[in-house]
């Protein structure tokens, strides 16, 4: 009986510490070993954040229904993502890919974007890998769920837990507050989507990732222009404060703060601040093509108005 | 057959005398009513976090139950001594084997339709939903699965020396197989050359027991597989099943008892 | 009828696995004959080779050299253990069965009909006085009575010929004359008991025969009441000095 417990907990400890390795021996791969040095440290501090990213994963799985590529298969989707985040501390495939799927709600040029195609995800075909699959790998694709599809008609919250795990695990990670926030705006639930940012923003306050994900809140679910418009202002300057001063500051946030206050001023008709903000937009954009045929429309748009 | 089954009866009655599985059982429903009084922004009707923690509770128990059972056998019987007025009756070291490997077996069996039960009773009642032949199906696999370890766990406890040993290894194996089996033809693309050569050839060589790992599939509700898979599924791990019995017949009868 | 168990030169050499740990010889050029329907007592102090004489005639151990025959069929052969009942010493039984089931699990080994199982089971725990305990576990029974029901399942196939590794070691007086009891019982019955011990008291009382072996070597062998009249003392003084303790002083 006692033994059976050692034995559980000994498989727990498996686990993690086999989840611990791959994730290191994945930095190892995608990163340069430096960090390596310190690997103890780096095991007990950042086994947190090792834990929630994994939680966050689970939540994209489950965003999948369950057919999400391993670790040894996302290479190939993290190159992609390498390239537009490239700084970007934590750059996950499966948080890059969480941007995604709230942005392609978030605004149409997205669907465009060529480098967020869904082709990332898609497992099927024989192009996974180039060497070719063997009969393993073939044989086992009809016990796995392999078809990509995503959760929808608001089977969505089931990724809910995951991510409020996460968020329990990590305090600073800050995918998992607007991840669920996005999702339970979605789902009719901006009381509970604001409940959430708000005690992230208690742990990590100002942060322009969460104020920007308020706005949208504001905007989107209460129709509080104003109130959206002065966080979006607020997110805009906390990301001038934190990220401006750096040498390769972190684009993602103020391509979707940008994003929100673009909607929100069209909204409104402001037709030169829109202009303002695309030709912001434009400079961060990995895609600055499509932000300029936009950027067109809406001077047509004005020359039509005149 | 009769001799062999006689064996297995005794096994069997083992794991239900003992109280392992009871607290494993009970470990496994606290940790799933714990986990399903956790409330989620207030919505009731998200169900497969609690189905996936249940699921991955009934999975590690099975593997506990399987492993600690099997390994126990033999070397208990050494240890007690017991083999001995037994292997001085009519009965040849393979029938003993054979009958430890049946009731190892049908004893987990008997532990994974207990757990798989409560899960379809947990799942339905925050789905309304009873798919039953995905049940049947995610059953027979798994079960089909501990048979492979449960064989496994039984030539290992002949060839090493203490079950504590054979225990870990074998969980180490099982888990290493169910986390990496899948990959390692591409981590060994990736590798140089000795090393990736032998990587591959260690791909194509371990029970992919992954193949048999369900959870996914009944935790998203996806439908049942062809049946056809399945057989063809259940022919490969008996093929590993036999080799690794075979290896153990082979073993325990070269085995000084004394 | 002839012997029903015999060794012609049987050596055992046990030889460790690690290199150069030297073989420890067990068992040199045993010759020995068992007679029908006589009980045959086999002495020696620890060590001697008992327990290993024991798991050649069971097959557990291979000869080095020489061989043994159980009803005239080499110990080779799964068959010569059809009729024989065999207790080990210091067994303990499933712990988590109780009597009658250990002895059903058992006679479902020799294949027999289950109405002739419960009639030699309730036969047996009468013979061994366990009829009180049949139900219970025998996690719960105190060492006497486990060694009775090693005896019990040595017997459930009514065996012809009985192997007995030191059956009353470890018990109290009064277990030992329980199971010397039970051996006399079984002598009336007509069987061969062959036993080892290295007590000498029960030999004397229950014996037709008896040999003495030292370091693996057969020192003596014969009946009973012939030794006795040749030495002129007791089983135990005979004993002592053939091991090397001289009646007036140890070395
Ligand atoms: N497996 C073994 N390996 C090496 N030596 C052994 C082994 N079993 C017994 N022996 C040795 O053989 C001798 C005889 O042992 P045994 O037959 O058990 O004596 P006993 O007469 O007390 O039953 C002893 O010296 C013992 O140390
Ligand atoms: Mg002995």
């Amino acid at each position: 009986m006692r033994k059976q417990i050692l034995f559980a907990a000994f498989l727990f400890v498996a686990c993690f510490s086999l989840a611990v390795t791959m994730e290191l021996w994945r930095g190892g791969m995608t990163k340069d070993a430096a960090r390596s040095d310190s690997t103890l440290a780096m095991i007990f501090g950042e086994g947190r954040t090792l834990i929630a990213n994994s939680f966050i994963a689970k939540a994209d799985a489950y965003f999948h229904r369950g057919n999400y590529p391993s670790i040894f298969e996302s290479q190939r989707v993290e190159e992609n993502h390498m390239a537009e985040a490239a700084d970007d501390d934590d750059s996950h495939p499966e948080e890059a890919d969480h941007h995604d799927h709230s942005e392609h709600e978030h605004d149409a040029e997205h669907c465009t974007d060529p480098t967020h195609s869904h082709g990332d995800h898609d497992h099927e075909g024989g192009h996974s890998d180039a060497n070719g699959s063997d009969w393993i790998e073939r044989f086992g694709k009809h016990f796995r769920a392999n078809k990509h599809v995503h959760l929808e008609a608001g089977e969505e919250r089931e990724m809910l837990p995951w991510l409020r795990l996460s968020a329990e695990v990590d305090r600073s990670s800050i995918e998992s507050y607007t991840v669920a926030a996005y999702w339970l705006r979605r789902l009719g639930k901006p009381e509970e989507a604001e409940q959430f940012i708000r005690s992230g923003l208690r742990s990590n306050p100002q942060n322009p990732d969460l104020l920007n994900e308020l706005a949208w809140l504001q905007f989107e679910s209460r129709k509080d222009f104003v109130r959206a418009r002065n966080l979006w202002h607020a997110a805009l300057r906390r990301w001038v404060e934190s990220e401006g001063m750096k040498e390769k500051p972190d684009t993602t946030v103020v391509s979707k703060i940008l994003r929100g206050l673009i909607e929100l001023e069209m909204k409104e008709e402001r037709w030169d601040v829109v202009l303002k903000y695309l030709e912001q937009l434009k400079v961060f954009s990995p895609n600055p093509e499509s932000v300029q045929k936009r950027i067109d429309t809406v001077r047509e748009k004005m020359n039509e108005g005149r | 057959m009769n001799k062999i089954l006689a064996v297995a009866n005794v096994v069997i009655k083992e794991l239900y005398r003992r109280k392992d599985f009871y607290v494993l059982f009970i470990l496994t429903v606290l940790i799933t009513g714990l986990a399903g009084s956790l409330r989620f922004f207030d919505d009731e009707r998200i169900a497969r976090f609690l189905k996936e923690v249940c699921l991955s509770l009934i999975w590690l128990s099975a593997l506990v139950v399987a492993v600690t059972t099997t390994a126990r056998q033999i070397p208990a019987e050494r240890e007690s001594r017991t083999i001995f007025p037994l292997l001085a009756k009519p009965i040849s070291r393979t029938q003993v084997l054979l009958g430890k490997f049946a009731g190892c077996w049908l004893a987990s069996g008997i532990a994974l339709l207990v757990l798989y039960v409560f899960f379809a009773i947990v799942s339905a009642s925050k789905e309304h939903a009873f798919p039953a032949v995905n049940y049947v199906q995610a059953l027979w696999m798994h079960w089909q699965m501990l048979g492979i370890v449960i064989a496994m766990t039984l030539l290992g406890s002949i060839v090493l020396t203490t079950p504590a040993a054979n225990v870990t290894i074998m969980f180490v194996v099982t888990t290493g197989i169910l986390f990496v089996g899948p990959y390692l033809n591409k981590v060994a693309a990736k590798m140089t050359e000795p090393s990736g050569s032998i990587l591959s050839a260690l791909y194509f060589a371990i029970p992919h027991l992954e193949f048999f790992d369900f959870r996914n599939r009944i935790v998203h509700g996806w439908p049942p597989v062809d049946w056809k898979y399945v057989g063809a599924a259940t022919a490969y791990g008996w093929a590993y099943l036999a080799i690794f019995l075979l290896a153990a017949c082979v073993a325990f009868r070269r085995k000084a008892l004394n | 009828m002839g012997a029903i168990l015999r060794t012609e030169k049987l050596r055992v050499e046990y030889r460790s696995r690690e290199l150069r740990a030297e073989t420890k010889l067990a068992l040199k050029e045993l010759n020995l004959t068992v007679n029908a329907g006589e009980v045959f007592g086999f002495l020696g102090p620890n060590g001697a080779g008992k327990t290993t004489t024991m798991n050649v005639l069971l097959g557990y151990v291979n000869p080095t050299a020489g061989d043994a025959f159980l009803f005239d069929v080499s110990v080779k052969n799964p068959i010569a253990r059809q009729r024989i009942g065999y207790l080990p010493e210091l067994t303990y039984y499933y712990k988590f069965l109780t009597a009658e089931e250990l002895l059903r699990f058992y006679a479902r080994i020799f294949d027999l009909p289950r109405s002739e199982t419960e009639k030699r089971i309730d036969q047996l725990l009468k013979l061994v006085e366990l009829e009180h305990a049949r139900k219970r576990p025998i996690r719960t029974y105190s060492k006497g009575m486990q060694q009775r029901a090693g005896i019990a399942q040595a017997l459930i196939n009514n065996p012809d010929l009985l192997l007995l590794d030191e059956p009353t070691s470890g018990l109290d007086p009064l277990g030992r004359m329980k199971v010397r009891e039970i051996i006399q019982r079984l002598k009336d019955e007509g069987k061969t008991v062959f036993f080892s011990s290295h007590e000498l008291g029960e030999v004397e009382t229950v014996c037709d025969r008896v040999a003495i072996l030292h370091n693996g070597e057969l020192k003596m062998e014969g009946r009973v009441s012939d030794l006795l009249a040749q030495y002129q003392t007791s089983l135990e003084q005979i004993f002592l000095k053939i091991v090397g303790y001289s009646a007036q002083a140890p070395a």
